[in-house]
């Protein structure tokens, strides 16, 4: 274990890993629930609002069934470099502007599903506003109405003893077999970390497209006991992490 | 700041010495790169590159590891393709004319801060105590990092560098309501601060200039070279490579195999007409001037 001697994961495990999907895209709700479901593995949906009246029903069971649902903002703004953001980009929104989509993306899932998402994903795992030497973080943002903020793309596993839960990092799941995503499962259970994966749509193949059978062969993997690893939601698992620093004094 | 002055994007007017200025002119005026000259068709108010060009590609690479020099440089020079390195101040030190040859060749070396400082999830962070990890900096520690290596950088070769590779591409220090962006900082010093690992090229038209993004090309083939030249193409884009190391595993990172560089540093040399390959500061000020252009076009 790299970590501390400090630091343990509940019932012995040697590592955390937490599935997430992001955009409230109806394919997983259509395929992905039903695979996470058979075996038995709750995941975190970061929800966008408009997507998710899709859906709203089965949304619903999603919660009473465990899972997860987080904020990802209502509009999605992301770096102007990405076409599709060009009039809606990162670099012209405010602080101002952004506690305001924090605010109405909760209270549009609340709304709807009933449930106040403890959660954020950072839409394209940006984490600024502004551009140049006007450039702000809103990562204070998110510390302050969250318990997690879940980033995107991150080359390193969450270590739990110094990681910052308001921007934890996360690894791609969309395009890659199993064999690609086990490993870095068990790169995990060798330090001790917290593995957290994004995927978008579920489905066969695609752009964006987290294969279905990667979903099933990871859950398969995840479910056996003998896999040393506890899968919760990023809400549990960050919730565990918070409260293990809160008895053993913080780490930093 | 003391940035190195250039009059035009392609030729290097402030350089080290006399003779160098003379190859870097002659080698460029030898590959007859196109200049930046306007033609009456194109459109007033929109960005638009060099006449004939739809795209712009930089080649960088990270922490100056020795195979770059023994086994990149060589493509690079072979094909006229004008690279940027952002170095690990110790690595460089240990081969330091070669690096200073390198730059004289007409290569940029830029600044990658002195103690490469990232978050503590990165293993190599936690393995020196937390003592650099952003979590634990400031902003202000960070600015006294990045411009320790300036100054650094500047004995070592004369110039200060013009431009910032983010260690990791990572941009903040501090944790949780603390936690701080220094793109600011990283505005205030440089012309430009390449990120890394992002899955997008930057659009010049409107990219912000203090964190453009930098591909991981880290084992890219020919292939996936040329398909992110492609997309870049397609949207008119500066399309940023960055690679650690060729031919041989530098630290985590797998290599750029030296077959593969050559292909794409070949396919640049004979496409140079429709798609310009500079330094991060060439682009990066073309970029700058061209939107000064525009901004005085709109306001007359």
């Amino acid at each position: 274990m790299e970590t501390g001697d400090k630091f343990t994961w509940p019932g012995g495990a040697r590592a955390a890993v937490s599935l997430s999907f992001d955009d409230a895209r109806p394919s997983q709700a259509d395929t992905c629930l039903k695979i996470l479901d058979f075996y038995g593995i709750k995941a975190t949906f970061y929800l966008s609002p408009g997507r998710m009246k899709e859906r709203v029903g089965e949304w619903r069971k999603a919660v009473a069934g465990g899972h997860e649902m987080g904020n990802h903002t209502v509009s999605h703004p992301c770096t102007g470099n990405f076409e599709w953001s060009r009039n809606n980009s990162l670099e012209s929104f405010t602080l101002e502007q952004m506690e305001a989509e924090l605010a109405e993306a909760s209270r549009l899932i609340r709304d709807a599903l009933g449930v106040e998402p403890g959660t954020f994903a950072y839409p394209c795992g940006h984490t600024f506003v502004g551009r140049g030497d006007a450039t702000r973080s809103y990562v204070p943002l998110v510390a302050r109405r969250f318990l997690a903020g879940r980033a995107y793309m991150a080359e390193f596993l969450n270590n739990p003893e110094v990681c910052d839960l308001a921007q934890l990092g996360s690894a791609p799941l969309d395009g890659l077999p199993s064999m690609e995503v086990i490993p870095r499962i068990q790169e995990a259970r060798e330090s001790g970390s917290w593995a957290i994966f994004t995927g978008h749509d579920v489905a066969d193949k695609g752009f964006q497209v987290t294969r279905s059978a990667t979903v099933e062969k990871v859950c398969e993997w995840l479910r056996d006991p003998a896999s040393g690893v506890w899968t919760g939601t990023v809400a549990e698992v960050a919730a565990y992490v918070s409260s293990s620093r809160n008895v053993s004094g913080s780490p930093r | 700041m003391n940035r190195i002055k250039r009059s035009h994007p392609f030729l290097f007017v402030g350089g080290v010495c006399v003779l160098v200025l003379a190859v870097a002119v002659a080698r460029t005026c030898r590959k007859s790169v196109p200049a930046p000259s306007r033609t009456g068709t194109e459109k007033a108010g929109r960005f638009s590159w060099p006449s004939g060009i739809r795209a712009a590609v930089s080649i960088t690479f990270d922490h100056s590891t020795g195979s770059q020099l023994d086994k990149g440089v060589p493509i690079l020079d072979a094909h006229g393709i004008k690279a940027t390195f952002y170095p690990d101040i110790p690595e460089m030190r240990k081969r330091l004319a070669d690096w200073r040859r390198v730059m004289a060749r007409g290569h940029e070396i830029g600044n990658h801060s002195l103690n490469h400082p990232c978050s503590g999830g990165f293993r190599f962070e936690r393995k020196r105590g937390g003592k650099y990890s952003l979590e634990n900096a400031t902003v202000e520690w960070v600015e006294k990092d990045i411009m320790e290596a300036n100054s650094e950088l500047k004995s070592m070769l004369g110039t200060e560098p013009g431009t910032f590779s983010y260690p990791c591409g990572e941009t903040f220090a501090g944790t949780g309501a603390r936690s701080r962006s220094y793109v600011p900082v990283v505005a205030k010093h440089f012309l430009v601060g390449r990120g890394f690992g992002l899955d997008f090229s930057n659009n010049p038209a409107d990219c912000d200039l203090a964190k453009v993004n930098a591909l991981a090309a880290d084992g890219y083939s020919f292939a996936r070279f040329k398909a992110a030249i492609d997309g870049a193409i397609a949207g008119g884009y500066w399309v940023i490579f960055c690679g650690h190391s060729v031919g041989e595993k530098g630290g985590s990172y797998p290599a750029i195999e030296p077959a593969e560089l050559e292909k794409v540093c070949s396919w640049l040399e004979t496409h140079r007409r429709e798609v310009w390959t500079g330094t991060v500061l060439e682009v990066g000020e073309y970029i700058s001037r061209e939107r000064r252009n525009l901004a005085e076009r709109r306001g007359n």
